[in-house]
């Protein structure tokens, strides 16, 4: 008899029931979940929800009030040097050294972590002039410089906290081709954004923080199968809608009528059947509109 | 470890410079002045004498002649200027490597590294050790040179003395200094709480000598065991000075430490 083996990778990133408290303040609070070897993980809450705590816990820049957070196995706080030696970290454009060329930040952070094999490439790919003083780049430049000390290393987990603020949207498109770029390589991405857009173009799982809470963790796909619908209607005289499910009257102007509806359309269709439609455009949300229909 | 102590190091170079240069040119001040002084030096004792005895220990000026060059520099130089170096640059110090580093949120650079937060504590720790031991030892014997140049004596034991002593008394403030950048984010504070400390212990100093009701608080003033006259001119080690100092530095370094490895860094 041969005994069968089944063997399941490690999480990249696994965090339970994580609470951070700032005097009586909750900035994260209970928050778990995990990111499996392989994901681009979208990180998407308000201003104050809690991303950048969970992020400098998960950096060991923050030591939670309970819970924990593991990176491949390693705890992040009692053997953090373990679970960042995995970790390309993108500082934020704001942390970098003012004094520093940089050549003199990939040289320092390549010798903290024994490797910057790809920065010379990347700054050709960004056409980043690393010989130049952090004080004289434009916020653009710094933003180049902080993404490409995250990526110089090939690391197996790669943390983003926005990262294509101030960059134009040329430079976006080569941020996004250095994540799928990444992810092709089995490198893991966890990315912080305001973004929507770019998390739903980019990531492949998204977890949705509100007020320090988890609000949900869901695949991008079902994300976008929520169906959240704008819909404008004319009308070639006065008509009222009867009230339906999931439908609601954004605004109503002589004969046309601006409709949100969700789930299925068919009841609002049978409806509109006998109903003097002059004209009909139905929009699929957006995600920014998908989220604060259902999570804000 | 390595990486972050010379790192350190090269972006405090200049600061480094910037005071060994002045403490340097301010030695060679006193010492290119001394000549012309002792010629006076009758008048100045006369004057002298008739200052309170009080006044004269609060100042560790209690036995006051400008008739060679080590007491001419003990009055001149390291009752004063020197201290005032000293504070200045390991505030400076241990004020930007820690409090600094988080409010600049610049510590993200290193803490964000595989690398323990004790390595980066002792890296950068050992580097401002470094530093102002750079500083002292070459601010104390650029002065057998000027002196020689000058034609003039003193005693390179007795500066290695006050070189000693004053090193003990650098890395207490500096150790104190760091314990209490530890726990900041804001380094103004840090020289705000360590300067204004150690200006009251000196004022505290100065009224132990003049009221016998206050002589006992002498013992609470670091001023009151780094007595110049003592290591430069004397060229004696003061054991409750050593031992002072010495454990000021051990406590302030390991709570600096602990703190380090304890606190939030963001």
């Amino acid at each position: 008899m041969v005994a069968q083996t089944s063997f399941v990778a490690t999480p990249a990133l696994e965090i339970t029931n994580l609470v951070k408290h700032f005097g009586h303040t909750k900035a994260v609070d209970g928050v778990s979940f995990t990111i499996e070897q392989g994901e681009i993980f979208g990180f998407l809450g308000p201003n104050g929800a809690g991303k950048t705590t969970t992020i400098r816990c998960l950096m060991d820049f923050l030591r939670p009030s309970s819970g924990s957070v593991k990176v491949f196995g390693h705890d992040a706080k009692d053997h953090g040097v373990a679970a960042r030696a995995r970790i390309g970290f993108m500082p934020q454009a704001t942390s970098l050294n003012e004094k520093w060329t940089g050549a003199e930040h990939v040289a320092y952070i390549g010798a903290l972590h024994h490797t910057h094999d790809r920065a010379a490439e990347l700054a050709k790919e960004f056409e980043l002039d690393l010989s130049r003083r952090v004080k004289h780049l434009s916020t653009g430049n710094k933003q180049k410089l902080a993404l490409v000390l995250a990526f110089m290393h090939n690391a197996d987990l790669t943390v983003l906290d926005e990262p294509t603020t101030g960059l134009d949207p040329i430079l976006q498109q080569a941020v996004y081709r250095l994540i799928h770029k990444a992810h092709e390589r089995g490198g893991t991405i966890f990315m912080s954004s305001h973004n929507l857009a770019e998390v739903e173009r980019t990531c492949t799982r998204v977890a949705i923080l509100r007020q320090g809470k988890l609000v949900a963790t869901e695949p991008m796909t079902a994300l976008r199968d929520k169906h959240l619908y704008t819909i404008t209607l004319e009308f070639t005289q006065d008509f009222t809608l009867p009230d339906l499910a999931n439908v609601t009257v954004v605004s109503k102007v002589n004969n046309s009528l601006v409709l949100k509806a969700s789930g299925d359309l068919n009841p609002l269709l049978k409806a509109l059947a006998t109903a003097p439609v002059h004209d009909i455009q139905i929009h699929h949300a957006t995600l920014e509109e998908l989220f604060m229909e259902f999570y804000v | 470890m390595i990486t972050i102590f010379w790192r350190t190091i090269k972006d405090r170079w200049r600061m480094l410079a910037a005071v060994t240069i002045i403490g340097s040119l301010v030695q060679f001040m006193y010492t290119s002045l001394f000549p012309t002084y002792s010629k006076s030096f009758g008048q100045s004792e006369e004057l002298f004498k008739q200052m309170p005895e009080a006044l004269k220990k609060a100042f560790n000026m209690d036995q006051f002649s400008f008739n060679t060059l080590d007491k001419f520099l003990t009055i001149e130089m390291y009752s004063f200027f020197w201290i005032i170096l000293m504070i200045l640059f390991t505030l400076s110090l241990a004020g930007t490597s820690f409090a600094g580093d988080v409010e600049r949120e610049t510590v993200t650079l290193t803490a964000g590294q595989p690398v323990s937060r004790s390595r980066v504590f002792w890296g950068r720790y050992l580097a401002g050790v470094k530093l102002f031991s750079v500083f002292n030892i070459v601010v104390n014997f650029i002065v057998l040179p000027i002196a020689s140049a000058f034609k003039l004596h003193i005693d390179p034991l007795h500066l290695l003395t006050i070189m000693v002593m004053g090193e003990l008394f650098g890395l207490a403030v500096f150790s104190v200094a760091t314990a209490v950048s530890t726990f900041l984010t804001d380094k103004s504070k840090v020289y705000m709480i360590v300067g204004g400390t150690l200006l009251v212990t000196y004022v505290m100093n100065i009224i132990s000598g003049i009221s016998e009701k206050f002589a006992n608080i002498k013992y609470a003033s670091p001023f009151y065991y780094f007595n110049p006259n003592t290591f430069l001119v004397k060229g004696q080690y003061n054991t409750a000075a050593v031992l002072v100092f010495g454990s000021v530095i051990i406590i302030g370094t390991v709570v600096a430490w602990w703190r380090w490895r304890q606190r939030d860094i963001l």
